[in-house]
């Protein structure tokens, strides 16, 4: 068992490659998202599906810091940071990330993830529910950065969208 | 409004639609009249409907805004009719971003959507991509090639032979002639180089300009050594390396590079100094070497021969005969002794191993003692030796007295060898402003023109018998040239064939002249 006070890092993954000579790294998107939506049903269950919301959008978060920190060139600079991101990203099958627009004073930007790792293909159900996604750019941001981010998914493919919309802000 | 008016409106609405014609939802007002219909299955249908007739006119709201080309409109969020509408607009948006970096100069930007649009984007992306590295390749190259034309003391120079004029000219120019860049352009080459330099720059023009018009590929290239004026109006050495080519637009020009090679030429001539005196020193050795093989050999043959037919014949011979043996046996010595002398003081001189050392002596003094000496000396030829000073009884002059001598010896024993028994040899000295000159002249056998040529040549000197077979090792004027010009004076011979010859030397009247020399 973990310590309380345990923390995830990228370390923690393990060597794949040893582990599993045979299988690899790959596995399918239903049993990630198989895990994903079984823990945010135990989640919204023991806390309620707000407070179980936040706790994903936390995991994200902690996933965001440490991709940035062990996957990706912190010195390069906004664009090229970006353009680095959506290769990466791509390379995990995370998604298609797209900007659509950036104030590179302010850092207001709209980005886009397409085919989705977490709800690409899911009902309407007039939902979103990438706060994973939320948390994993705000912290991938963050360690860029060092500012803090809001990060708002404003269309999913559960809201009908096809695309996910990011809506991201430097927090006040 | 009542539930007839409501299905009647709705209705109409819906096809309105289908034909493409303006339609317009309930109000929110109007909706709530939906609620009244009695009948759960009719309520529901025309709730649907009224939702459907929203969709559609979000819908078509938004799909207009993006069909007038604005891609900031904010689709709506829930709407089923336009999710695949969604998914275009957020990549056309993220389209615009990508080519708003392009414009930037982010090449990174890939397009991976719009079929074969992406196929076009990327390969225009690539291009410019490949376009700033050219651009930035030929900058780079640019930078280098004007820190080398700025820093190499070497000349690039451009000169279109058609218009006459220099068409670039590297800025170390300055160092090379004195002028700026933008003074050598402004010359031509008439103008920057001396007239000997552009005649022979003219013939290589005539011969590549024939050249390039029957094969205009043909690479043509000179090197040689050119005159270029400096801006201080000296003309320096340089070595032009030259390719006349032809222009873009058949005009022939010359692409130069040129370099100072004034000290390599001040080398070659010091080289070719040396070689001289290398030349001279290997001929006075082969001279010397002849010498010893031959002119020594014979007087020793002589004295060899003669002392043994006198040993052999010595109790047979009466006093008369040993007499004469013994008088040709002195002869030879003596000649031999001469020879020796003669060759020992060349030898020292042509080796510097014999000092120069002028002091105030009076010349006529010089003169008396050694026609004295030689009057005893060649007293057998009854030959007088006059001497005529010019009313000079003194004359001062900063000489080597032994070189002197040397000098006066050989050319009266010139004089008496080649002089008949019984005639005269008369030396004569006479003052001039600057020089004395000193003559010594006979009425003897004279020297043909082509005969004086060789009397200086010190590669093969002219070794002539006298009147009465006297031997020379033709060494004896060599030395007096050396010896006079060593004084800064001249030596020289005026003759003719029977009609005797007076040889004169010059000396200088003070030592500044010497030193001048």
């Amino acid at each position: 068992m973990k310590e309380e006070s345990y923390s995830f890092d990228w370390s923690d993954i393990g060597d794949i490659n040893l582990g599993r000579p045979n299988l690899g790294e790959e596995t399918k998107v239903s049993v990630y998202r198989m895990m994903q939506y079984s823990m945010r049903g135990v989640l919204a269950k023991e806390f309620g599906s707000e407070r179980a919301s936040k706790l994903i959008y936390d995991s994200g978060y902690i996933a965001g810091l440490n991709f940035c920190k062990t996957q990706l060139d912190t010195k390069l600079e906004l664009n090229q940071f970006l353009a680095q991101l959506q290769k990466r990203v791509k390379e995990y099958k995370i998604g298609i990330v797209r900007v659509e627009k950036i104030e590179l004073e302010s850092l207001e930007m709209t980005l886009t993830v397409e085919e989705d790792l977490d709800c690409s293909g899911l009902n309407v159900t007039n939902e979103r529910v990438c706060d994973y996604d939320e948390g994993f750019i705000a912290g991938i941001l963050e360690f860029y950065t060092n500012l803090k981010f809001s990060v708002k998914e404003v269309d999913c493919w559960s809201s009908g969208g096809r695309v996910c919309r990011f809506k991201i802000n430097v927090e006040e | 409004m009542r539930e007839k008016e409501l299905i009647a409106y709705l209705n109409s609405e819906i096809i309105n639609v289908l034909q493409f014609k303006h339609f317009t939802p309930l109000t929110k007002e109007e909706a709530t009249y939906i609620d009244e219909v009695e009948g759960a299955e009719l309520r529901e249908l025309l709730k649907s409907v009224q939702n459907t007739l929203l969709y559609l006119s979000e819908a078509k709201e938004f799909v207009l805004s993006l069909s007038n080309g604005n891609l900031e409109v904010e689709p709506p969020i829930f709407n089923p009719l336009i999710s695949p509408l969604k998914q275009l607009h957020s990549n056309l948006r993220h389209l615009v971003w990508q080519i708003g970096q392009v414009a930037k100069g982010d090449y990174s930007q890939n397009l991976d959507f719009l079929g074969e649009f992406s196929l076009h984007f990327n390969r225009l992306v690539q291009s410019l991509k490949e376009r700033e590295e050219i651009e930035q390749e030929l900058k780079r190259s640019e930078g280098m090639y004007k820190l080398l034309a700025e820093n190499i003391s070497d000349v690039i120079w451009i000169y279109n032979l058609d218009r006459d004029c220099f068409t670039y000219v590297s800025p170390s120019v300055v160092f090379l002639t004195g002028f700026t860049d933008i003074e050598a352009m402004g010359q031509t080459f008439k103008e920057s180089v001396s007239a000997d330099s552009y005649e022979q720059i003219g013939e290589w023009s005539i011969e590549a300009i024939d050249t390039l018009s029957k094969f205009p590929n043909q690479k043509i290239v000179y090197t040689n050594q050119v005159q270029q004026l400096c801006k201080d109006g000296r003309y320096i050495w340089i070595e032009a390396v030259v390719e006349f080519r032809l222009t873009e637009v058949g005009e022939v020009e010359i692409l130069g590079v040129s370099r100072n090679i004034e000290k390599r030429k001040e080398i070659e001539n010091k080289l070719k100094k040396q070689t001289l005196e290398l030349t001279k020193l290997n001929e006075n050795k082969n001279r010397f070497l002849q010498i010893l093989a031959h002119d020594l050999r014979n007087p020793f043959t002589v004295l060899l021969g003669f002392s043994e037919l006198l040993l052999s014949n010595f109790r047979e011979f009466n006093p008369e005969e040993i007499e004469e043996q013994l008088t040709i046996l002195n002869q030879t010595a003596k000649g031999t002794y001469t020879l020796l002398n003669d060759l020992l003081l060349w030898s020292r001189s042509q080796s510097g191993n014999l000092p120069f050392d002028p002091q105030k002596r009076d010349v006529i003094a010089l003169c008396k003692d050694v026609v004295a000496d030689k009057s005893n000396k060649f007293s057998h030829k009854e030959i007088s030796i006059l001497c005529e000073k010019n009313g000079l009884e003194e004359l001062i002059l900063p000489v080597d007295t032994n070189m002197i001598k040397t000098i006066l010896r050989n050319l009266l024993s010139n004089a008496i060898k080649f002089s008949h028994r019984g005639d005269e040899v008369l030396l004569t000295v006479e003052r001039g402003e600057k020089f004395i000159t000193v003559t010594i002249k006979d009425n003897g056998v004279g020297i043909s023109p082509q005969n004086q040529k060789l009397l200086w040549d010190y590669s093969k000197p002219l070794i002539t018998k006298g009147t009465e077979g006297e031997e020379g090792s033709g060494l004896g004027l060599l030395l007096c040239k050396e010896f006079v010009e060593a004084h800064g004076g001249k030596i020289w011979v005026e003759s003719e064939p029977n009609r005797g010859a007076a040889f004169k030397f010059t000396l200088p009247l003070n030592r500044e002249q010497i030193v001048d020399k």
